[in-house]
């Protein structure tokens, strides 16, 4: 589809330097995200109330505000992140010759643009859509679990030519089902376990995951790496952030250590600081095990 | 590509041997296999789903009411129980659709009768596929209002989705890409239309926004119709006549109100999927029935259209 006519010459200009002069930015497209972003904000924001429904006028559609406009929201952004992915995937981008510190750059350039696809749903919060509190609360609560899901998401350029669109859907859904059968074994074999099983369960995934990990790495090291191996690589990434939070689980009483230490009623900037602190040291973990997927399969994988 | 060769009852690949060379438009839905898996799925998930989920026993809030205490346990189980194994059956359409696309199936000689069957069948299929998922809702809910909440969902995702039965004769004309722009597309274009009506003329969602986006498919639905009986189409007409078989399901509970079917708007709305009635008999002749019946024809017209070829720009 051809989108040059609503693009306005001053970022079309811009654009063509980005390319001449700073080619990774270029090819992020960041500045139409943030364009895509600012209008929709205010579009938003300046709108939004015009079309959704007031608690003082009709209580018993309000709740259905959040459905309609903010659910609904999410669903497009999504189909936005999948564009987005689809234009990063046409341009054949060659990643080879970044240094750490410039591939760990993209994959926060990546992250960003993701989140900035995901920033004109706020407005819904703050521009009247969402008139009661407790929509606001579960709006701000669904936006950081998409802070959260666009981890995995921004990684995906890097890996995304290997698999065909197909493939990836069967490797998630293969993923869930390959979950459910190991939560079924471990059930068969509970009396095994101490604890039961739902206290036993996370840690065999964490587990399963390790040695996961674990065979890929050494498969990738030693150059004899399939599409399979490619495939647990890539299921790997998408299942990193739910393994990353059940690990905590086994880290003593973490919470209550935070919670002794500091007052985070008091100190709402720690959750803030722990919160991105924590997505950083995620993107960076992601940044090492992709650039190291990325630069093994440079080579030829083995037929 | 994976291979599923291994995991292939015998009797069912003689059986599919025979849709070939007898039935071939039977075999292209592929039905028997998605009946094997969905089946075999379908009583794994309703045999062992009530071993992994929480039991309402336990009192979480002994101040609270024993009832409430047993409906908060069970409500831990939507997401693993609910949520997610309606997104794995929609996984698993998106896979089905890829196999039909890769068919490059020849309807071009059905007529409107030959269409209606592929479409039953295909509608068959998504039944299929969604039914594992209402399996481990009835082994793992518990409460019945939880359990008639992911009915409803699937009510939802089943009636809202219902164009999948009919993608298989179009998917062909478009990519994925322009799929995904038409639907981000549709619904930016919806809520300009509200805001403006809302601007203008003051009309607010609920009096008379609905009405317009309803006279504003059928507008679409005249010019789809002009364009490809004049063999005059564009790929541009042929995105708008995609948009219209998505948004048909939307459209069309309006209609319901307008034939008297149901007494106002926001009733036709809910009646998609309501949890204190689910999957009647009345959602099936109105919102399936009727709307696949139209869906048939509809597509018969477009495919038959779309076998000239297209105006260039």
């Amino acid at each position: 589809m051809n989108f040059d006519k609503i693009k306005p010459e001053f970022l079309k200009k811009l654009d063509q330097r980005l390319l001449l002069h700073y080619p990774a930015l270029w090819h992020s497209k960041i500045i139409w995200v943030v364009s895509y972003a600012v209008v929709a904000f205010t579009g938003i924001y300046l709108f939004g109330d015009f079309v959704d429904a007031e608690p003082e006028l009709h209580q018993y559609r309000e709740n259905d505000d959040f459905g309609w406009f903010f659910s609904l929201g999410i669903f497009l952004t999504s189909l936005m992140v999948i564009y987005w992915l689809y234009l990063q995937f046409q341009q054949k981008i060659d990643y080879s010759k970044l240094s750490f510190g410039k591939f760990l750059g993209i994959l926060f350039l990546n992250y960003a643009n993701i989140i900035l696809l995901f920033i004109p749903l706020i407005a819904m919060i703050y521009g009247g859509v969402l008139d009661m509190e407790r929509d606001q609360e579960y709006a701000w609560t669904s936006w950081y679990s998409v802070l959260y899901g666009a981890m995995p998401l921004s990684a995906l350029p890097f890996v995304i030519r290997q698999f065909k669109l197909i493939e990836m859907v069967l490797t998630a859904f293969f993923g869930f089902i390959y979950c459910l059968i190991v939560a079924l074994v471990v059930f068969l074999f509970n009396d095994s376990f101490n604890g039961g099983i739902m206290e036993q369960l996370p840690f065999v995934y964490i587990l399963n995951f390790v040695a996961i990990g674990a065979y890929v790495v050494f498969k990738f090291s030693a150059q004899n790496y399939t599409q399979q191996t490619k495939r647990l690589g890539f299921l790997l990434l998408l299942t990193f952030p739910i393994v990353v939070p059940l690990s905590f689980l086994y880290m003593g009483n973490l919470t209550d250590w935070r919670y002794y230490k500091y007052d985070l009623e008091t100190h709402h900037y720690l959750v803030w600081v722990l919160g991105y602190g924590f997505v950083a040291l995620m993107l960076t973990g992601y940044a090492v095990f992709t650039r190291f997927m990325y630069r093994r399969m440079v080579f030829p994988g083995k037929k | 590509m994976m291979n599923f060769d291994l995991i292939k009852p015998e009797f069912l690949k003689r059986a599919d041997q025979y849709l070939l060379t007898h039935y071939p438009m039977i075999w292209q839905t592929r039905i028997i296999w998605v009946a094997f898996y969905s089946l075999s799925l379908f009583t794994l998930a309703y045999l062992f789903g009530d071993y992994f989920d929480h039991e309402p026993g336990e009192i979480l809030y002994p101040d609270l009411d024993v009832g409430y205490n047993h409906y908060l346990v069970d409500r831990q189980d939507r997401l693993a129980f609910g949520q997610i194994p309606l997104f794995l059956s929609a996984l698993a359409v998106f896979y089905w659709l890829y196999i039909q696309y890769q068919h490059k199936i020849d309807y071009s000689k059905l007529n409107v009768a030959g269409f209606l069957g592929v479409i039953a069948l295909n509608f068959a299929c998504i039944v299929l596929i969604l039914l594992p998922a209402v399996g481990l809702a009835f082994s793992a809910f518990d409460i019945t209002r939880l359990l008639n909440e992911v009915l409803r969902d699937v009510q939802i995702t089943l009636t809202l989705g219902l164009s999948a039965a009919v993608l298989p004769f179009i998917i062909r004309e478009f990519s994925l890409i322009e799929i995904v722009l038409v639907v981000f597309a549709g619904f930016v274009y919806c809520f300009l239309i509200a805001i403006g009506l809302r601007l203008l003329l003051g009309i607010n969602f609920n009096s008379g926004v609905t009405g317009a986006l309803f006279l504003n498919f059928w507008v679409f639905v005249a010019i789809i119709s002009v364009r490809f009986y004049q063999k005059t189409y564009t790929q541009q007409t042929k995105r708008l006549a995609l948009l219209c078989l998505l948004s048909f399901t939307l459209a069309f509970p309006y209609a319901l109100y307008l034939l008297d079917v149901y007494p106002n708007v926001n009733r036709a709305y809910r009646e998609i999927a309501h949890r204190h009635h689910i999957f009647t008999l009345k959602w099936l002749a109105a919102n399936i029935f009727v709307v696949l019946s139209m869906y048939g024809m509809f597509v018969y017209f477009m495919y038959r259209s779309l076998l000239f070829p297209i105006k260039r720009k």
